[in-house]
Formats: structure tokens, sequence, C-alpha cells
């Protein structure tokens, strides 16, 4: 096969898929919690700029939805009707999150479940629509059409970060990375923001970091700068499996070196770098197949 | 005598449409990495809509930023977790966004300040029980925000007037 430089859609194994699609409904599941207990939507984003969303958090229909979400994650995980699940992932993700995202603060920890679960729906629904055959394949069932699903939410996924990166270039005119010593004022803002918010004061060294910043600006382009490279080019994760690894853990990095300097939470963004490109049960597999091959390969044995 | 075959086509005109169609299929088949592209575009377009956002986090890096803290009217921190189930940079957003919405109501930039203020504590207060509402409010509140400024690598300080809430004083 010839090989071109752009996104692969990595032919993943039935079990990898299984692994994949599992995490993602665990770390959805674990998201619910956080959208109830919302009697007001004061300042309508999105949807509820036309929908009165409130509904969803009485008691009674946030249980619905609860075992509803349960019931679809089940579905998706195995493989099956896995576009009626996602349809109600979708629309849990999504009315919930704007629900969430219309009290007066946006808020970007939810936003890639939902827009994973909507870019899964969409190539869904254009596979089963736009093929010769597609209404066979009933809800995409298929491996193949698996790992189409998968795909789909590795693509949006790292858009946000392209489009994050493209953001910042646009609110500086290119200067982001000449600009990060400012980041100081950030890191005192958000120090406050948690101490005022549960009481625990930072470590003296992150204490002591924005003075260091302010007073060391070319460190700091240094040290902070290549974050925006690193989003900018997110998309190279989509090349293959090594690649993915490789942008993964950088990503990772990036977000743990964030959290500890400015308290900030990405929690969902790292879960799901870890369970989409890092594929932690593809390489522990062939960490094994390797092990198992030396040792049942005695030329490999000599060679060693 | 040459004649033409009847199976070959003659050439069509082809429509704006049609040529519209080529090319976005040309892209399609030529741009690597136009799924990427064309959802960053879709993201880009909608800004913050959700669940479609352009992710502006730090975008800017400003020299200004502002920060809140909350206490009772005998001084002691009240910290917006354990209270409100809500972090301090969220309440900080709904100041701000509150604020934007009274700006024609209350073109003074103080008084704005203290009905934003109000309004978002009131807001909060209203996610609460009776009980822990009543809890809250028994000592007062008092909202204090300060805006940061970073000039010639220092961090100045400047206070805004503080808001105080107390059970009543709010129909």
């Amino acid at each position: 096969m010839k090989w071109r430089f752009d996104s692969q859609i990595i032919p993943h194994q039935s079990w990898e898929l299984f692994f994949i699609k599992a995490g993602f409904s665990i770390v959805l599941f674990l998201s619910l919690p956080a959208f109830v207990s919302l009697p007001e939507q004061n300042f309508p984003n999105g949807l509820a700029r036309f929908v009165d969303l409130t509904f969803l958090s009485i008691p009674s229909v946030w249980g619905v939805l609860q075992a509803g979400t349960l019931v679809a994650l089940v579905f998706y995980t195995l493989g099956v009707a896995s576009l009626p699940a996602l349809a109600w992932m979708s629309f849990v993700t999504v009315t919930c999150g704007t629900l969430q995202n219309s009290q007066g603060a946006i808020n970007h920890l939810y936003q890639p479940l939902a827009l994973m679960s909507l870019a899964q729906l969409a190539v869904g629904l254009f596979g089963l629509f736009s093929r010769p055959g597609g209404s066979r394949r009933v809800w995409l069932d298929d491996l193949e059409g698996q790992r189409r699903l998968v795909h789909a939410a590795k693509v949006i996924f790292v858009a946000c970060y392209l489009t994050s990166a493209i953001t910042k270039i646009d609110r500086t005119n290119g200067q982001w990375m000449w600009k990060t010593p400012n980041l100081a004022l950030q890191v005192v803002k958000t120090n406050s923001d948690y101490f005022h918010s549960t009481g625990e004061k930072p470590a003296a060294y992150i204490d002591a970091a924005p003075t260091w910043m302010a007073a060391n600006p070319n460190a700091t382009r240094l040290i902070i700068g290549p974050a925006l490279l690193l989003e900018f080019f997110a998309f190279l994760a989509l090349i293959g499996r090594g690649p993915a690894l490789i942008m993964a853990l950088a990503l990772i990095s990036m977000h743990t070196g964030i959290e500890h300097l400015m308290r900030l939470n990405f929690w969902i963004w790292e879960l799901l770098l870890i369970i989409f490109f890092v594929n932690v049960p593809y390489w522990l597999v062939q960490l094994v197949k390797r092990g198992c091959g030396r040792h049942s390969n005695p030329s490999a044995h000599v060679a060693d | 005598m040459v004649s033409s075959s009847p199976a070959s086509p003659s050439p069509k005109l082809r429509s704006p449409g049609g040529v519209a169609v080529q090319v976005f299929q040309w892209i399609w088949k030529t741009v690597p990495f136009r799924g990427v592209l064309i959802c960053a575009l879709l993201l880009l377009a909608f800004k913050e809509e959700y669940p479609l956002s352009h992710f502006p986090m730090y975008a800017g890096l400003s020299t200004t930023a502002d920060v809140a803290r909350l206490t009772d009217l005998e001084g002691n921190l009240v910290y917006f977790k354990p209270a409100f189930g809500i972090d301090t940079a969220s309440v900080r957003k709904m100041l701000r966004t509150r604020e934007s919405q009274l700006k024609s109501t209350f073109p003074d930039v103080q008084l704005r300040q203290q009905a934003a203020g109000q309004d978002v504590l009131q807001s909060l207060l209203n996610r609460r029980s009776p009980e822990e509402r009543a809890a809250l409010t028994a000592k007062g509140l008092i909202l204090y925000r300060e805006e940061l400024r970073l000039t010639n690598g220092k961090i100045v300080p400047t206070p805004l007037a503080p808001v105080r809430y107390s059970e009543g004083l709010l129909p």
C-alpha cells in the first residue's frame, strides 16, 4: 500500500475497538453527575437560545436520562445498534452541556465528549445513507463501520487542538509565543481562584512561579511557547499508531504541566488522549507478542 | 467516411454549481487532513455555541485579569466550592457575562458591577436548598473583586467596590 501524508483510518482489531469504546463510555458516564442541579438558564447558549433546557435538572428526568445513557453506552461499547446509541449519547451530552454552559460561565472541559459523540453520529448517518448497500449494514455495526466511527471521534478531537491554536494566533496577531510571559498574571489568577474555591493554598514553588516568569521572559517563551506548536500539529496524531502515541504523550505532558502550574482541570482531555491515541491495550499486546516471539524463536534468542 | 460512435457522449457545458462540486471533490481527494480542516473551520465559524467552540482559553494573553473572593460580614472567607458547588473561575465568568448584559441598564460601571454581583450571588443562592441558603446568608456575604494588571513585569492589584449581600436586601 502506498503511504500518503494524510490521516489514516487505523485498522483497529475488534478487541481494540471494544477497549476504546468502553473507555469513552466510562469517561462519558463519569462526567454526567456534574450536569445536575441547574434550575436556571439565565445566560442561554447554543440550543438553549431556542429551548428551555432546565427540565433536565428535574430529578426524575435526570434519572431517566442517566438510565438511558447507561443502556446506550453498553450498546455502543458492544458495537450493537451503534447509531441509536450514539443518537442518545449526543442528545444527553449536547443538552446537558448546553444547560451547564448557559449559567454565564462557559466551560470547555466536557466539550469533546459532545463533539466526539456528534461526529460519530454524523459519520454513521453519512455512511448509512450515502453508500450503495448502506442500508443493509444496519446501524454500521460491522468492523469497518466501527473503525470509521472511532476515526471520526479522533478527527474532531484533534481539530479542537488545531482550533485552539488558530484562535491563539488570531487573537495575538501571531505573537502568542512572544506574549507567553504575560501568562504570569494568569497563573496568579488561577491559583487565587483555586484557593478561594477550596481553601487549599498552592505549593511554595507555584507561588514563586509568576515572579520568575515575569523576570525571565525568554526562558518562559522557551518553556511555554512550544505548547502552541503542539496544539497546531496535533493532527499529526492521525498518521498512524506511532505518531498517535508520541503526540498523545506530548499533549498529556502539556496538560499535566498546566494542571500543576495553574490548578486547571483537564481530566477528560487527558483520558480521551490515553483511550483513543495512546491505546495502551494495543501496545501491551505488541510487547507480549514480542516477548513470546523471542522465547519461542531460538535464533532470535541467540541473536540477542 | 468517419462515423461518430453513438456511445461517445457529446461535450456538455458545466454549470457553476457543477464546477463548485468538482472543485470540492478535487479538494476532498487531494488536501491532506481535510476532515480535521473542515471540523476546525466549523468550530471557528460558530465561536461559542455549545458544543461548538473556538477554544479561546488563554488565547489573548492580556495584561489584565480579575480575581474574586467571598467573605461573611465578619471577614471570614467563604469558599465557593463547598458553599455553592461552583469554582471561583465560573463565578468570575458569571459576573462578567452579567455585567455585559447590564451595560444598557447601568451605564455607570460601579453601579453595573454592584448589580451584577447581587444578581450572581442571588443566582448561586437559588441553587441551594432553603436550609443551606439560610445558613449561608445568616452572617451576610460580601463579594470582593480585584483587577490585576501586569506592568513592567510587576503585578499591580486594583480593588473594586465590594458587593454586600444579606437576606432581605433583594426582592
